[in-house]
């Protein structure tokens, strides 16, 4: 998460079991409209008692639900398909295509750690004994050169295809 | 009561680790769960579809950079979502207040759709427009509380704010709106 977050808001204990003043149940209404369920966990029961016992909670209630029938005639437009199938373009691709992404970067670089692994042996091997050694490790390492470069073709081909 | 804001439970954190991994039956899951609501939210903060759109678009990005990397128990990913929503419509409104001279968003948005009445259009203009004439952070809490349905812990959590001050502007915008939208329906 990387936005900053304040200190979170505290719950108010439970009072459940208390009753609720006509007072505290109309500042509720007012704040949170008319459903219940919209309202304080904490205060729901006892809000549902007070509904169900005074009629001047009932009607208190009934002003917040015209006010809320009202906020319910603001309409938005849905999002377009354009925006979904943007959206969708620019989302995680699956693993396996990731992977088959990543694979010719892999084999690039492991060419050119081998490449830069031939230099050092250059240099290991210059010096006096040079002749056998050198023929012995070129020999060795032709076979992988072969196959290394096999996979640089690939990985030109990926890159050429993708583009 | 749920830790505040946080995520305890969070719905949303299990298809967000498919996302990551790039499932894209979780991608289009997220979208059609998420994406109708942050619109709305944008559409409603800027009164404009277009504007809206981009805002979506870009807070999508958002989340599937944020998705391989997403820490589980810091906070809800909705309650996230909805932050990065807002803080890119404040940078919107922020520019507009800087650039008086740009044209203003349009009032009448074409794309709510051809069934809807010329009555219906101009009662929501009249909706949206006290809405948008709430002091901010008035307009900011029934935004978030009444019409994003979150939670009062929820939306205290989105504004900074306690739960006993997102009342307070609760209770406010909604008197302000009820004195200015009198004789409506």
């Amino acid at each position: 998460m990387r936005w900053p977050r304040p200190a979170p808001p505290q719950a108010k204990p439970l009072r459940d079991a208390s009753p609720m003043s006509l007072e505290r149940f109309e500042a509720l209404a007012d704040a949170f409209g008319a459903d219940l369920s919209r309202w304080p966990e904490t205060d729901r029961a006892a809000a549902q008692g007070l509904a169900e016992a005074s009629p001047s909670a009932r009607a208190r209630l009934a002003q917040a639900d015209a006010l809320d029938a009202v906020l319910g005639l603001s309409r938005v437009a849905a999002p377009s398909a354009e925006l979904r199938q943007r959206l969708l373009a620019g989302a995680p691709k699956p693993n396996a295509i990731r992977a088959a992404a990543a694979g010719p970067r892999s084999a690039r670089a492991k060419l050119l750690r081998w490449l830069s692994g031939l230099g050092a042996v250059g240099v290991l091997t210059s010096g006096a004994v040079v002749g056998a050694t050198v023929v012995s490790v070129s020999a060795a390492s032709h076979g992988e050169a072969d196959s290394m470069a096999g996979l640089y073709d690939q990985a030109n081909t990926l890159d050429a295809g993708g583009a | 009561m749920t830790a505040q804001g946080k995520a305890e439970h969070d719905p949303d954190e299990a298809l967000l680790r498919r996302v990551a991994a790039g499932d894209q039956a979780a991608i289009q899951a997220l979208i059609a769960r998420k994406l109708p609501r942050i619109c709305a939210l944008a559409a409603r903060m800027l009164g404009d579809a277009m504007e809206a759109e981009d805002v979506a678009q870009e807070a999508f990005l958002r989340v599937w950079r944020q998705a391989p990397t997403w820490r589980s128990g810091e906070a809800k990913f909705d309650t996230w979502l909805h932050r990065v929503a807002l803080n890119l419509c404040y940078d919107r409104l922020r520019r507009r207040r800087e650039q008086p001279a740009a044209a203003p968003p349009d009032q009448v948005d074409p794309a709510i759709g051809a069934d809807v009445t010329i009555e219906i259009m101009q009662t929501s203009i009249r909706v949206q427009a006290a809405l948008s004439e709430l002091p901010a952070r008035q307009r900011d809490a029934i935004l978030l509380h009444h019409y994003q349905e979150l939670s009062n812990i929820d939306a205290a959590a989105v504004l900074g704010v306690s739960v006993d001050a997102l009342e307070s502007l609760l209770a406010r915008g909604r008197r302000a709106l009820r004195a200015r939208l009198q004789g409506l329906r």
